[in-house]
């Protein structure tokens, strides 16, 4: 505080095998809510959120959840919201963003966290990789085995399926911080590159947000943001060489089971909140380009070929601005 | 008592002996020079210079090489705050060994760009 003005809030932290970032502007004059106070408690929510959801710890309560060999398993508020959200993103993808591939990406080699572990160079991966073929759902669609009872405080499914929190956990997590961040002038919550940004004053005051490039690292596209949500998802960062020397990486396609090769190295999505824009980004990329455009039609977004050729698509391309350029000639007389 | 002396007088050459003689010495220089000439050894060009190597002396062509250098600057475009929550901005599209973009210096207090990035 400085001359009895709150400054903005703005940290980063590590959760999730990613890093968490949270801001916050504060309200002006002395009414609001102290907006470091605010970060906190979300910056608790988070790690808490990733200790209970963690498929990679043994103790959380996704794991306790997967072990369980009753059919009816008692489960929390948050579990019970994450399974929903991940049925959600299934129902709404017709089963291409799948939750219950947990043995599949297991059998990929997808065990243990990868946070902090070196990817594979982009090229090194589709040097070796399959035919492109966009995915396609699981004929067995075992997702719909999964039931979630708030009434009851419990979630259904057949004995010995598992669930993966992790395909819309980030988004999901944003957008719970979200709903706490509601009554600030302005805040934005980025799990990773899940980002949910809103605010009472928001739409007036847009935050910039520039997309990674998946190859070579740049920031090839910025969107302006005022309220929703925006997420990218890509091969390039959870990706692996098998045993044999297979590229894989931790987006499947149902129907095999195995890596998905779509034609597509990334794909950023906008979209209402931060966990629908995520589902929309990862079935954009399981798509394949074709799809991709569909998918990314209604809310817009881009999608990155694997030449490195950058694709906008929908809304975004309407408001594309190319940058001023300015060009100086000069001749030299050698 | 008079000696009389033998008086030998030799006689002139004829005319036609000393014209003829004249023309073929003529002849005779006018033949080796063209000799010389077809030889490649012209005398009026020097002892060991011949004709080709004459010819073939480095040309010196001052010639005016315009390169022309042209110096890109990305300056990013204006905030544009619309009505509707998304809107978009600068994309250079890029490859494997594109450069960044070149960006505009940031003010000492701005934040950390924001970044969505595939995680």
């Amino acid at each position: 505080m400085r001359d009895g003005t709150v400054e903005p809030y703005d940290e980063q932290f590590d959760a999730m095998g990613c890093t968490v970032r949270v801001m916050i502007d504060p309200s002006s004059g002395d009414a609001g809510r102290d907006p470091r106070e605010a970060g906190r408690q979300a910056r608790e929510f988070i790690l808490d959120f990733d200790r209970r959801l963690s498929r990679f710890r043994a103790d959380s309560e996704l794991t306790a959840l997967n072990r369980d060999l009753r059919e009816e398993v008692p489960a929390s508020d948050l579990l019970r919201a994450a399974v929903r959200a991940g049925l959600r993103a299934a129902r709404s993808t017709n089963g291409l963003v799948d939750p219950t591939l947990v043995d599949q990406i297991e059998q990929a080699g997808y065990r243990e966290s990868r946070a902090g572990l070196a990817g594979v160079p982009i090229p090194e991966l589709l040097s070796s990789a399959p035919t492109r073929e966009s995915a396609s759902p699981s004929p067995g669609r075992s997702w719909r085995m999964f039931e979630v009872d708030d009434e009851r405080g419990i979630i259904r499914r057949t004995p010995g399926l598992r669930f993966d929190t992790g395909g819309t956990g980030k988004g999901l997590a944003a957008d719970m911080v979200a709903g706490s961040l509601a009554d600030f002038p302005r805040f934005l919550v980025n799990c990773g590159g899940d980002i949910r940004i809103g605010g009472n004053e928001a739409s007036g005051s847009p935050y910039d947000v520039l997309v990674e490039h998946p190859a070579s690292g740049n920031m090839p596209h910025r969107f302006k943001l005022g309220r929703g949500g925006i997420a990218t998802s890509g091969i390039n960062v959870r990706a692996w060489l098998r045993e044999g020397g297979s590229p894989g990486h931790h987006l499947l396609d149902p129907s095999t089971g195995e890596p998905c090769w779509s034609g597509l190295l990334g794909v950023t999505a906008i979209g209402p909140t931060a966990v629908e824009a995520e589902t929309l980004a990862k079935a954009a990329l399981l798509s394949g380009p074709t799809g991709a455009r569909k998918i990314l039609s209604h809310h817009g977004g881009l999608m990155v070929h694997e030449d490195s050729q950058v694709e906008m698509v929908g809304r975004a391309t309407i408001r594309l601005r190319l940058p001023e350029v300015r060009l100086r000639t000069s001749e030299v007389a050698v | 008592m008079t000696e009389g002396r033998t008086v030998t007088r030799r006689r002139k050459p004829s005319a036609a002996t000393v014209f003829l003689a004249s023309a073929a010495l003529f002849v005779a220089a006018l033949g080796y020079l063209g000799y010389q000439l077809a030889a490649g050894r012209d005398p009026a060009l020097g002892p060991n210079a011949t004709v080709a190597e004459k010819q073939t002396r480095p040309l010196v062509i001052h010639r005016r090489i315009i390169r022309r250098r042209i110096v890109t600057t990305v300056v990013p475009s204006p905030v544009t705050v619309s009505s509707s929550t998304v809107s978009s901005g600068s994309a250079p599209t890029s490859s494997y060994s594109a450069p960044a973009p070149v960006s505009a210096p940031a003010p000492v207090a701005a934040p950390a760009p924001v970044v969505s990035a595939s995680s």
